[in-house]
């Protein structure tokens, strides 16, 4: 239970951190560790802190009749998520630390935002959109790792390379380990459902 | 919820999402120029394709150890100049960059064209490269002082200052080098930025400034 509520604010903080120096080089030297550590840290300690933060505010529920289905939570959540990946706000982001600051702030709303989504959505909008996003990605990916254009100023091709197999790997992993975990959630409320018939 | 309170609801959330998306949009279309540019690169070059940029409080300083405005080199020759960025213990870029900046020199020299067009080769590693160092560098290239200038960026705010100035993105790597971009800054006899060329087109760079 303890840990459970120090774990977001440890992923937080170990976020933070990368955007603090001496760990600052780490993001401004590989862009691996910039868009593949980094932001989903952030996302991650968002996702982790909703139960604390919908438990904690009276408001939050009726937030719900703006947020029908989940889908305002998704598209902000969406959109933050585009724009990080816009070579230009990553370069923004190594150049300017006020803009820095807006990555760390909307990537760790982003995190709340998603839990938000998936606890209002029905079962088959997450699986729409997932796919679509996780597809996205793996695209990024492809592209990331196959052109020979340096997409940001701030990296060296051998970083962008990296970052784009990377990418492919991860969003892979997510979207097949997502599969599954449906799959077996749905066999196991199957087997609940039987036996109570 | 009753499903006069759930339509209410989805035509709520559905106004939201129209905003939001609809807002993104022009945030997206406006900082990309209409689409165009989704890399820093593309978008300084578009940027500055669609109006000169002014060079404003540039410091640097030259191989005599004088500070001055970078401005000031542009206002005094009273020629235009094509602008590179380098450091001298890079390897890559800088190296072919100078390499081109030297085929150019020939060019100026043969074409008697010394009046109208100069080279400037900026520095951005003070910390390393001192006027005596960088002159070296010069001699190494056997650049004539009278087409071929050189100078060392001034350390304050330096990192802000080449990127809010000349859309130039320098991160410290490994081993002394940096991570940088490189390319060739055409700038007119007023200090302002016309054109931002490859770092292989030198005939282009060359022919756009004797039209100026």
């Amino acid at each position: 239970m303890q840990l459970q509520k120090k774990l977001p604010i440890l992923i937080l903080l170990l976020a933070i951190s990368l955007s603090i120096p001496p760990l600052r080089a780490y993001i401004e030297q590989s862009m691996a560790i910039h868009m593949l550590v980094q932001m989903p840290l952030l996302l991650l300690s968002g996702y982790f802190v909703y139960p604390s933060i919908q438990a904690r505010s009276s408001k939050f529920k009726s937030l719900g009749h703006y947020d029908f289905w989940g889908l305002t939570s998704f598209f902000t959540f969406f959109l933050i998520l585009t724009f990080w990946s816009l070579p230009i706000s990553i370069d923004l982001a190594i150049i300017k630390v006020e803009v820095d600051f807006l990555k760390v702030l909307s990537l760790f709303l982003a995190g709340v935002l998603l839990r938000s989504s998936l606890s209002r959505a029905p079962f088959v909008l997450p699986l729409f959109f997932f796919t679509y996003l996780l597809a996205m990605f793996i695209w990024m990916g492809i592209y990331l790792q196959s052109t020979s254009q340096r997409v940001c100023n701030a990296y060296s091709l051998e970083s962008q390379v990296r970052t784009g197999y990377g990418l492919i790997i991860i969003s892979t992993l997510l979207f097949t380990g997502w599969l599954a975990y449906l799959y077996f959630s749905n066999m196991r409320d199957n087997s609940v459902n039987h036996k109570l018939h | 919820m009753n499903s006069v309170n759930q339509t209410a609801s989805l035509l709520k959330t559905f106004a939201i999402c129209c905003l939001l998306i609809g807002t993104a949009s022009l945030i997206l279309f406006k900082s990309t120029l209409g689409g165009e540019a989704f890399t820093t690169e593309s978008l300084r070059r578009a940027e500055i394709a669609q109006s000169p940029k002014m060079i404003s409080t540039f410091e640097v300083t030259d191989l005599n150890n004088q500070k001055k405005y970078l401005k000031d080199i542009f206002l005094e020759d009273n020629k235009s100049y094509i602008v590179g960025f380098i450091y001298t213990n890079c390897a890559t870029y800088c190296a072919a960059q100078s390499s081109n900046f030297q085929q150019l020199q020939q060019k100026i020299d043969s074409r008697g064209l010394h009046d109208r067009v100069g080279l400037l080769s900026i520095s951005f590693d003070p910390d390393h490269d001192s006027p005596e160092k960088v002159r070296s560098y010069a001699k190494k290239y056997q650049a004539d002082e009278k087409i071929w200038k050189f100078s060392i960026a001034g350390k304050d705010n330096l990192r802000a200052q080449l990127f809010d100035q000349f859309g130039v993105i320098v991160i410290p790597a490994e081993l002394g080098e940096f991570e940088h971009n490189s390319a060739l800054l055409l700038v007119d006899k007023g200090g302002r930025i016309i054109r931002v060329f490859d770092d292989n087109q030198i005939d282009e760079a060359l022919n756009q400034a004797i039209s100026l």
